[in-house]
């Protein structure tokens, strides 16, 4: 098939990042006497490449994936109709190049420098390129998290930081409730991630004895049904984001110290003179790192007890979605999930009873038949016997 | 900056790119058909509902008819087409070439109003009607069973409770001892609200089972899997990318869950272990897994990160069998069927005990 001047575009575009690389060799300069020291491309030439990479992915994504009018053309058919595995393999390549050029973001900083000494150099070192690394966690989260849910995810992010940053008060009222909150707060504001554990359960218990009772709390009125279940929605709703926001600390901490250990290991790597030569061989270790140590994370009763209640709390909240949609649209002339269940319900009953049935009628066809043969060797030895 | 890195790295970078644009020319010129698996011929000889029975015509070999029919039984979670990937790894195309009169159950894919469909209407309804089928028309009283993954423990309970049908039981990678934790489902199955997950779908949706089975090994099935291909100049080879493409297909077309068997699969199974206790009770009767007398061949794989051989193991110390044999060999739980160890080894031993108990 002809790739329409496909492949001439991209050789053309492989010459030109060569080129440009070239001429950014040849014209490095430090920042001029009083500029503002912010480096330019002429400085970090492949940060800016990356950054150049990194936007690749994300305009293919955008104009591309999301376009209906690729979906038209002949050329692009298989990379694009969605009923063909190719375009959904495709579009996991692509994900996957993003999460190289993140990573690759994020060894580069590593590159030509002192390995880092002290686990305190290697925090602060993550702290200052946090951008990077939440971008990196989020190629490898977004995998898993289905379209839709994905604003979820990223809103219970926010609200992590918001908790970080809101401080005295968001978590005042909280406070009052119990010095356990106090001592978990001050973990976090010294640094100490692992006091988001004991935060989220506590907050989960504020939260279920202030506002979760607001939710629960019986109507009144003759929309009291319905305002019930759009409270209970509420309920569900928070229980909800804050089970997620459980998971996601936990996902966002066990990442932490894995970038930890793979700079550790990189430093060790360049002391004896084996340091990764190209990305990929850093992308290796760096996948080899966080693999096992999230499948030994995965396989932890604390985990399993998070991920299986976030589970089962986005399943509640989907329920009463689902109820309070019902109610809403009770009034339109046509059947819902709730009448379909029903009717299902009726129509699998019916089906076994007529299995059932069937296998009597064949049971009783079975014995008729031996009856017969009976009978007919009766008369048989009968007429013999005459 | 290291001038000579900086160059390195942009070529590393625009090979990369390369590579990609090379996979994406080599797949825009793979026509539809070369993705297909499932090639073998049969024919639907049998359906209740979406479940379908097939029979495969025989192929060419120099092996001798082998009388009694084996009945294959694939699990719920994942599509049977597994089992003939491709023609050059088909272990169904093994069992045929060793004489095996093949049939397999599709269970197709379960839509809102299964729902209500029990563990009890897989086996002892659909099972046991594709049993009486095939005993029917072949004029066999007894056929072989052979079962995979969950497909197996629906198999070895069907056997617990119609012995009087099985001439013999194969087992592939089927859990039986639910106890263990050492493999996350397990680990997570014991925490796992099956029914608010029941209650919120109906019928649980493939990619929800899907987002499970990619967490367990989380990186290499995301990111490394395509990073690792962009990587590769076979990306090039069509027959290498339409293999890849195959499996991806595969991974991903899982079917939904029927709410009621789930349910059931997740409390009496996974949590309560009732299979291994005696307690499993289907359609008003106890499964005894002692009632179990045919010959038995147990297969399982020593890298299984689904189903760990502390899992399928104690199913050789449950049985009442005599005739019992257990093996397992060093591939994963999908290289049990894809693998070329597969090919060369398992299917024709399977093959040949189906052989030597059909005499």
């Amino acid at each position: 098939m002809s790739d329409y001047g496909m492949g001439d575009l991209f050789k053309k575009s492989f010459e030109i990042q060569q080129n440009m690389t070239k001429a950014w060799l040849n014209a490095v300069n430090p920042p001029a006497a009083g500029s503002s020291g912010e480096k330019t491309a002429a400085d970090d030439p492949l940060a800016a490449m990356n950054k150049m990479y990194q936007g690749i992915y994300e305009t293919w994504q955008k104009q591309f994936l999301d376009n209906p009018w690729m979906k038209l053309t002949p050329w692009s058919y298989n990379l694009f109709n969605s009923e063909n595995p190719v375009q959904d393999m495709f579009n996991k390549m692509m994900n996957s190049g993003k999460g190289l050029a993140d990573l690759s973001a994020i060894w580069q900083q590593l590159v030509g420098k002192d390995p880092f000494t002290t686990r305190d150099e290697i925090l602060k070192f993550i702290e200052d390129n946090k951008a990077d690394f939440e971008r990196l966690s989020m190629d490898f989260i977004n995998p898993f998290i289905p379209e839709s849910m994905r604003p979820l995810i990223s809103n219970a992010m926010d609200l992590v930081k918001q908790y970080e940053s809101s401080g005295k008060g968001f978590v005042k009222p909280w406070l009052e409730l119990g010095p356990k909150n106090a001592e978990d707060f001050k973990k976090l504001a010294e640094g100490d991630t692992s006091a988001y554990g004991g935060l989220y359960k506590n907050l989960n218990q504020a939260y279920q004895e202030s506002f979760g009772k607001l939710f629960s709390a019986a109507g009144l009125g003759l929309t009291r049904e319905q305002n019930e279940t759009v409270m209970s929605q509420f309920d569900a709703f928070f229980k909800m984001i804050i089970s997620l926001t459980e998971l996601m600390s936990l996902v966002t901490e066990v990442s932490r110290e894995n970038m930890v250990t793979v700079i550790e290991t990189y430093g060790q790597l360049v002391a004896e003179g084996k340091q990764p030569q190209t990305l990929k061989e850093f992308y290796d270790i760096w996948v080899k790192i966080n693999e096992n140590s999230f499948v030994k994370v995965f396989g932890t009763p604390q985990f399993s007890r998070i991920f299986c209640d976030f589970a089962k709390k986005s399943c509640e909240f989907k329920i009463y979605v689902d109820k309070v949609l019902e109610q809403t649209l009770g009034w339109v002339p046509f059947p819902k999930n709730s009448d379909m269940a029903s009717l299902y319900k009726t129509v699998y009953d019916l089906r076994k009873s007529d299995y059932r049935s069937s296998k009597e009628l064949d049971e009783i066809r079975e014995e008729l038949a031996s009856l017969r043969t009976a009978v007919a060797q009766l008369n048989n030895s009968k007429k013999g016997d005459k | 900056m290291n001038a000579a890195f900086l160059e390195k790295s942009v070529q590393e970078s625009i090979d990369f790119q390369s590579n990609v644009l090379k996979g994406i020319k080599t797949m825009l010129d793979l026509p539809r058909e070369e993705i297909k698996s499932d090639l073998l011929e049969k024919d639907e000889v049998f359906s209740i509902g979406k479940m379908r029975l097939y029979h495969y015509k025989p192929v060419k070999t120099s092996a001798k008819p082998v009388k009694v029919p084996v009945m294959v039984t694939y699990a719920l979670v994942n599509r049977q087409y597994m089992m003939d990937i491709q023609p050059d790894r088909s272990v169904i195309k093994s069992f045929l070439e060793s004489g095996l009169d093949v049939y397999i159950i599709d269970w197709g894919y379960p839509t809102a109003e299964d729902r209500y469909m029990t563990m009890d209407d897989h086996i002892n309804w659909y099972m046991d009607e594709c049993v009486n089928f095939i005993s029917k028309s072949t004029g066999h009283k007894k056929i072989n069973l052979l079962g995979v993954c969950q497909g197996g423990t629906f198999s070895t309970i069907y056997t617990a409770l119609h012995q009087d049908k099985v001439n013999a039981l194969v087992t592939m990678v089927t859990p039986v001892d639910f106890s263990p934790s050492d493999a996350l489902l397990f680990a997570w199955s014991k925490n796992m609200d099956a029914d608010a997950m029941v209650d919120a779908y109906g019928v649980i949706p493939g990619e929800v089972m899907n987002v499970s089975y990619l967490m367990l090994k989380p990186f290499s099935l995301t990111l490394g899997k395509y990073i690792d291909l962009a990587s590769d100049k076979k990306i090039e080879d069509p027959e290498y990318l339409s293999n890849f493409l195959r499996m991806e297909k595969w991974i991903f077309d899982s079917p939904g869950q029927a709410g009621a068997t789930i349910r059931q699969f997740i409390n009496d199974l996974y949590k309560d272990n009732k299979l291994m206790k005696g307690e499993l009770e289907l359609g008003g009767k106890k499964v005894n897994l002692k009632n179990i007398t045919c010959p038995l061949f147990a297969i399982c794989a020593e890298y299984d990160h689904l189903v760990p051989l502390s899992s399928s193991k104690p199913l050789m110390d449950a049985v009442g069998s005599s005739d019992k044999s257990f093996t397992s060999f060093p591939v994963g739980h999908i290289g049990m069927y894809v693998s070329s160890r597969s090919q060369k080894e398992i299917a024709p031993q399977i093959g040949r005990w189906l052989v030597e108990k059909s005499k």
